[in-house]
């Protein structure tokens, strides 16, 4: 099967063990991965699930990124 | 081997190990240092960093992207320390029993810490300023894949989940990112957890947890992520809010903000 992308207002997407997934932002950079998922993600970004070749082909394709997690100031 | 000694030791009050190439390895001993600080330590190969339990004066501590091995480093008696980064290790001990009171960040993600039910996720419940708790793909080749199966603890510190007291607060307000996909977290501690989360957040309104800010950080990609091996075999919470269903509680939380992932 070939990837799926899903962009709903709420997604609620059934990664089988099998699938991995990736998690988009509002900036199209990955918020987050799953490696060969067993999982549910209900998420209002976007999630793309296809195989562990699939997802990184689609990363390459896209030339995707991960997001940098922020962090807080801390003064010297 | 060669070392590196520092004069006064007692008065330094930041160190910073930079970008040198060839990266530094051996052991960082703080048996003499007294005030410091900031340590930015990360990205070295670093074997060791021990002789800090004295100290009570860090405010951050980056260790992240080195060799180290044995426990998480605890910090804890430094009640002002904010920053604690000590993913990307060889760690294969078990995670502090306490935090600093103080902590903002606390990541310990791809290491290999302790598969044991009896090996704890700290209570979280007084760290109040507390919005990122990151400890995701715990195997034996330090998260780059599934490897021999994922590690880390199992059970929550905090069950909190017979007494409406109990359930309330266990998850603090600020708490925008709970990292902990790849790991080991048994199903039960997983309803636990939900429950907890959505006690907090029930009753914010739509992308709250995305429009306001913790520690003057906006945080765009709030998340739960419990997904691993151990699956999640609930309908519904647990508690004061058995009567709510899974599904209800993941979209409500979604609409929160947060991206639930594993349960």
């Amino acid at each position: 099967m070939a990837i799926q992308e899903y962009t709903n207002e709420i997604n609620s997407v059934s990664v089988t063990a099998t699938k991995s997934a990736i998690i988009l932002d509002k900036n199209n950079d990955m918020s987050d991965g799953v490696t060969k998922g067993f999982t549910t993600i209900v998420s209002s970004e976007k999630i793309v699930v296809g195989t562990h070749a699939e997802i990184a082909n689609y990363i390459i394709d896209n030339n995707l990124k991960y997001a940098e997690a922020p962090l807080p100031s801390v003064e010297e | 081997m060669p070392s590196i000694s520092v004069t006064n030791p007692e008065l330094i009050v930041s160190m910073n190990l930079g970008d040198a190439s060839p990266k530094l390895g051996g052991v960082v001993n703080l048996k003499n240092f007294k005030v410091i600080r900031t340590f930015y330590g990360d990205q070295q190969d670093l074997s060791g960093f021990q002789d800090y339990d004295h100290i009570t004066t860090f405010t951050l501590v980056h260790v992240h992207r080195n060799k180290l091995t044995g426990n998480v480093p605890d910090v804890s008696a430094s009640s002002s320390c904010r920053i604690v980064l000590a993913n990307e290790n060889n760690l294969d001990g078990t995670l502090p029993t306490t935090l600093p009171s103080a902590i903002q960040v606390f990541r310990a993600g791809y290491n290999n810490l302790l598969k044991s039910d009896s090996h704890l996720i700290p209570d979280l419940s007084s760290y109040t300023d507390l919005a990122e708790f990151n400890i995701q793909r715990q195997s034996a080749d330090y998260g780059a894949n599934i490897g021999s199966g994922w590690g880390g603890p199992g059970t929550l510190a905090n069950p909190a989940i017979t007494t409406a007291a109990g359930i309330e607060g266990a998850i603090p307000e600020s708490m925008r990112i709970f990292h902990y996909g790849g790991g080991n977290l048994s199903p039960y501690s997983k309803r636990v957890l939900l429950t907890q989360f959505y006690d907090t957040f029930k009753d914010k309104p739509t992308d709250w947890a995305i429009d306001t800010a913790v520690n003057n950080v906006e945080y765009s990609s709030p998340k739960v992520v419990v997904w691993n091996s151990r699956g999640s075999n609930f309908t519904n919470l647990i508690g004061k809010h058995v009567s709510v269903s899974k599904t209800v509680a993941l979209n409500r939380l979604s609409d929160v903000g947060f991206t639930m992932n594993g349960f």
